[in-house]
């Protein structure tokens, strides 16, 4: 825009204010669609952001949202300042980083296996099997747990006793709870995160691989010089993404594994949030944390975005 | 691979390799399988991996099938999977195809909206609130609403109409065809695959819920089979869901693992003919626009 | 019009009369209850409950009878809906936590004005000056603090046919306990040759139904503090009050807990199992030993005797403690809490709940809410109300979900509730158990516990004693004077000490602590 002609511009912007309103108009169909979805988003997604206001007054549940009163930071301090902050703090990143440091080699193994094998029903037969359990509900892993941890009945405990050992209480000992949060997570979730790797292997250009063996490569020698730098994209944006949530630490999962004997390893934010919330009515408090817990990780994930397309040129968004 | 005689130590890692994808075989499986078993199990008798036919009770699900309190929430659980399916399926039709036009106008903003909602989360109470204010609690809406579209299948959808080719809508566009029609007419039938991606997405996702139901339902008859397997897991409120009070005819453990077993089979049966269209589905929401 | 029709009524009402021929012209008052369900065992009534019509027809009300999960779902369902602004508009509540809370955040109504509506009722229930000062906030009464039905109904129950087989006699003392707890468990008392029972159940509960759970490990696990003489929360000790968990003795009751554990007596899921597991264990002949309830086991006969056709029960006394004292754990007289939420009364439903209480105190209510369908769910030989035994609690259950509204506690009521049954072969006088639990239990009345006010981090504190307690008896912790001063000198971060101060103050002011 030039300061010297100031009267000038004014057509100009008219008219293109003028195509612009002939553009909406000419697409005006297409607003129409969008118009459910969007109220959605504005209802569902958006409504909520203005109800977190909370998380700086006192909610009163009869007062609403804009009649109670404002207190400020109060709820966060009382939350930094509490008791179980720095517990919850550390249990939530633990699990975190050893569900991201436990979970990709797995699936990277499984995914080079699937890809190497020269047995072609196996290798449907895993494909099949090994994605099941992601299907499988929370609630549902938690029955197969109890039929395999359980310490009165379960099998991996029978074992133990056959082998003249003392049965292990997994999923009430403090000692025991995080592992088997951990590798159950492994287990449901394994054969799915090797999609992702199966076909960025599936992507390599076969010429590569019979380059390799008519130069006397063997197949070790293949997939550490070829199928491991294949992925590596893809591993820097998958660990990227899984670090932009690390603050996720997997609620529902949580929810129904947990209880009293192993709150101290266990509890994690989000499940705090829910107790203090649901079950402790202390709505402005649980909103803080949640904000809190929103915030970072919108940070946190902004920035894997960033070092995603720095690294690999793309990112999740 | 070409088919040359092996050297050892490829001969090594390719027994080492199937050794592997047999062991996560066994992994996945031996879990499911000791279920089952425990679900078959007699009174008396220890529960085992090889609990020989002759010996299995189905004493366990005679008490759960005929409980009406079961069937009621498995008829909740069907509404609530194929009405949440139907709902999010068309929001997200309607909402991805636009969006996909890159000559909308406002198209960048409304984008950068919806993913903004993928990166920042209110939380749980604003959220619980808001459905309060709708007046939706202890209503199906509640749980229907709240999590119909997942801007993660909105996006995926977006790709694929984006990669469709542009020729044949501008084809029907020259033939007088509004947007509505090129959508219906032209868009949609080719779409066919990521439609039943995408909706058995929205489909699992909606069949396995469980906290939705108990965060936003308060009236026990409402509640899908998720939240029942979970009450007779913990032992709460067992007896509703079992016949005669408590079990007379199968063992504490055999009970709760036929709730696992009658709860999962839906899936399991469905699941061979759907397994494909998932992995689709990853991989195109892994390719960037 | 509408309101005068209305205050007319509510006056015809005060002054005694029937007036239900003018109700069922139409005016018709929605009122929607919750109550905790009365018969976890039975789901909720069916849509055609003829008590539905007839309060429609008769009172001039809709009834909506929502039915809460007991236990912490409940809580948290009722909690969901405070949050939600939502609540009924006449509900139990079982939390005092939250009772204080919504009276805090004025989600509940004062009831002085319901009592002169409901005459008969509020004279046989709600007069009690004292009981009513347990849900009194700045003068005005915000709940109906019902007198109690039916406390001190638990105990210990042991395998007399075990005891026998095994050439044992009832265990007395905390040693005794413990060895033949040890004995049911590894000497195969039900001769299957499987090495599956246990000497000993019960759960980490906390339901307030006629005992008082006190902060630590909950209902069932008292009678070892009780051996100690440190049952209840707080000490009552004038001199030097304090929470018990602050006593050397409350230590030893947790070490006793853990030997327990430790020696493997206990069933091991014991931490994480609920009252409906314990229930269908040792109905199906698992322990040796276990905590219930009279009710609970009168509901649990049928199908012990038919999976266990030789057993016979034994209720305990509580076991004494190396001091020779005893206790099966403390208890309020105070009984049920209904709250009206404030939504209910300034919609003008509060005639409409008194209407309805009142109805549900004798007579026509009386019977249908507390009995159930009659001849079918109870019978009336002599004029006495006689549960009919035949038809199993999970179907008769359901008719009687709301029965607490209803009964009374007067002996010819426990009479018909708890009949003469005869089970297997054995005869059970319930009534008489009943009060053998009663008699023999050496129950400490703790009334005074309910004046004392949750603090604002009550889950906090709750969570912290519980969590740790679990954990030393269940041996993720070592007990040692480090750790224990360590777990004591940790209340300080829960702010433990202004909770105690707080008590303190309350229970000398209400003379509960002298």
């Amino acid at each position: 825009m030039n300061p010297a002609y100031p009267s000038k511009p004014a057509p100009q912007w008219r008219q293109s204010l003028k195509h612009l309103a002939r553009s909406v108009w000419r697409h005006r169909v297409l607003y129409l669609m969008l118009l459910p979805g969007l109220l959605y988003f504005l209802i569902f997604r958006y409504w909520p952001l203005w109800n977190a206001q909370i998380a700086f007054r006192d909610f009163q549940p009869t007062l609403g949202v804009w009649g109670s009163p404002w207190v400020g930071l109060q709820h966060f301090l009382e939350f930094f300042n509490s008791y179980y902050f720095s517990q919850l703090l550390v249990n939530t990143l633990v699990i975190s980083v050893a569900k991201i440091a436990l979970g990709i080699p797995p699936a990277i193994l499984l995914a080079i296996a699937l890809h190497e094998t020269s047995r072609r029903f196996l290798s449907r037969a895993v494909q099949t099997m090994s994605y099941l359990p992601h299907f499988l509900s929370w609630v549902i892993v938690y029955g197969i747990l109890l039929a395999m941890l359980s310490p009165s009945e379960g099998l991996i405990n029978s074992g133990l006793r056959a082998l003249g050992l003392e049965p292990v209480p997994f999923l009430t000992s403090t000692a025991t709870f995080q592992p088997v949060v951990v590798l159950s997570e492994v287990w449901k979730e394994t054969g799915w995160s090797a999609i992702l790797f199966l076909a960025a292997l599936l992507s390599i250009n076969p010429a590569l691989y019979e380059a390799a063996a008519i130069d006397g490569a063997s197949r070790w020698q293949q997939v550490r010089h070829i199928s491991l730098p294949g992925i590596v994209d893809v591993l820097v944006l998958v660990v990227l993404l899984k670090i932009g949530s690390i603050l996720d630490a997997g609620f529902h999962q949580i929810f129904v594994l947990y209880s009293l004997p192993v709150y101290s390893v266990g509890d994690i934010i989000d499940t705090w949030v829910y107790r203090q919330g649901i079950q402790n009515f202390q709505f402005s408090l649980a909103t803080a944390v949640g904000l809190f817990k929103g915030v970072i990780g919108l940070v946190l994930i902004v920035v894997a975005n960033r070092l995603a397309r720095r690294f690999v040129g793309t990112g999740l968004y | 691979m070409a088919k040359k005689a092996m050297s050892r130590s490829d001969r090594l890692f390719e027994w080492g390799i199937d050794a592997f994808l047999v062991g996560v075989l066994v992994v996945t499986l031996v879990p499911m399988w000791y279920v089952a078993m425990v679900s078959l199990l007699p009174f008396g008798k220890s529960p085992s991996l090889l609990l020989p036919p002759w010996e299995w009770s189905f004493a366990a699900y005679a008490q759960l099938i005929f409980q009406p309190t079961i069937w009621r929430a498995a008829l909740n659980s069907l509404l609530l999977t194929f009405g949440g399916v139907l709902i999010s399926l068309t929001l997200t039709v309607l909402a991805a195809y636009p969006l996909s036009r890159r000559e909308l106008p406002g198209r960048g903003f409304i984008v950068g909206l919806i993913l903004f909602t993928f990166l920042f989360n209110a939380g749980l109470i604003p959220t619980f609130l808001v459905v309060k204010d709708l007046g939706l609690l202890n209503t199906y809406w509640s749980v229907l609403l709240n999590g119909a579209v997942s801007v993660y299948n909105l996006l995926v959808m977006k790709t694929f109409f984006q990669s469709l080719p542009e020729s044949l809508e501008e084809a029907a566009r020259i033939d007088g065809a509004n947007d509505w029609q090129v959508l219906r007419h032209v868009v949609l039938p080719l779409s066919r695959p990521i439609l039943l991606t995408i909706g058995l997405f929205y489909g699992v996702a909606n069949w396995n819920n469980f906290f939705e139901p108990i965060l936003f339902l308060s009236d026990r008859s409402l509640m899908p089979l998720p939240v029942v397997l979970r009450d007779i897991l913990t032992g709460l409120n067992v007896a509703e869901y079992v016949e005669g009070g408590a079990a007379q005819a199968a063992p504490a453990e055999a009970l709760k693992m036929a709730a696992v077993v009658l709860i999962t089979l839906p899936m399991l049966l469905v699941y061979p003919w759907i397994q494909r269209y998932f992995t689709k589905g990853v991989l195109i929401g892994s390719v960037k626009e | 019009m509408r309101i005068g029709f209305r205050l007319l009524f509510s006056l015809a009402l005060c002054g005694g009369l029937a007036a239900s021929g003018a109700q069922a012209q139409g005016n018709v008052t929605d009122l929607s209850i919750a109550l905790y369900a009365a018969n976890p065992e039975a789901p909720a009534p069916p849509a055609n409950w003829e008590v539905y019509r007839i309060v429609r027809e008769k009172l001039g009300i809709n009834l909506k009878f929502t039915m809460l999960p007991t236990g912490a779902d409940g809580d948290n369902r009722l909690g969901a809906l405070a949050a939600a602004n939502d609540l009924p508009d006449l509900f139990e509540v079982r939390s005092l936590a939250l009772f204080d809370r919504l009276v805090q955040q004025g989600q509940l109504a004062p009831v002085n004005s319901l009592l002169s509506q409901m005459p008969k009722r509020s004279a046989e229930r709600y007069s009690d000056a004292r009981r009513n000062l347990l849900v009194t906030t700045n003068g005005q009464i915000y709940g109906f603090q019902e007198p109690v039905t039916l406390s001190r109904q638990y105990g210990i129950w042991v395998r007399k046919d075990w005891l026998e087989k095994l050439g044992l006699k009832a265990p007395t003392t905390l040693e005794e306990f413990f060895e033949v707890a040890k004995a049911f468990t590894e000497r195969d008392p039900d001769g299957n040759g499987r090495n599956d029972t246990y000497g000993f159940a019960g759960v980490i509960d906390f339901d307030t139904a006629g005992i008082l759970p006190g902060l630590g490990l909950g209902n069932h696990f008292q009678w070892v503090y009780g051996a100690y003489g440190v049952a209840g929360t707080w000490n009552y000790n004038p001199k030097a009050f304090a929470a018990n968990v602050r006593e050397a003795n409350f230590r030893k009751a947790t070490e006793y807990i853990r030997r327990l554990v430790e020696a493997r007596v206990i069933d091991p899921d014991w931490a994480t199992m609920r009252r409906a597991d314990l229930r269908t264990r040792w109905q199906q002949g698992r322990y040796g030993m276990f905590f219930e309830s009279v009710g609970g086991l009168q509901a649990g006969l049928q199908n012990f005797h038919a999976n266990n056709p030789n057993a016979e029960l034994l209720l305990l006394p509580p076991p004494k403690g190396p001091e020779g004292k005893s206790s099966m754990g403390t208890y309020s007289s105070a009984g049920w809490l209904y709250a009206v939420s404030k939504r209910a009364m300034d919609t003008g439903k509060g005639t409409a709940i008194a209407r309805f209480l009142e109805w549900a105190h004798s007579g026509e209510g009386y019977f249908l809410l507390g009995w159930g369908r009659y001849k079918t769910d109870y019978t009336l030989p002599n004029n006495v109300p006689t549960i009919n035994t035949q038809i199993p609690i999970s179907v008769r259950g359901s008719y009687t979900q709301m029965r607490w509204l209803a009964f009374n506690g007067n002996p010819l009521e426990m009479r018909g509730r708890y009949p003469e049954i005869t089970v297997g072969g054995r005869k059970y006088v319930m009534h008489q158990l009943m009060a053998q639990a009663q008699r023999q239990g050496n129950w400490i009345d703790r009334t005074g516990d309910l004046v004392v006010k949750a603090a604002t981090n009550q889950a906090d504190i709750e969570r912290y004693v519980s969590e740790n307690l679990v954990q030393f008896a269940l041996g993720q912790r070592p007990i040692n004077d480090s750790s224990w001063n360590q777990f004591l000198s940790g209340l300080r971060n829960v702010r433990f000490e202004q909770y105690e101060a707080a008590a303190e103050k309350v229970l000398k002011e209400s003379g509960y602590l002298k």
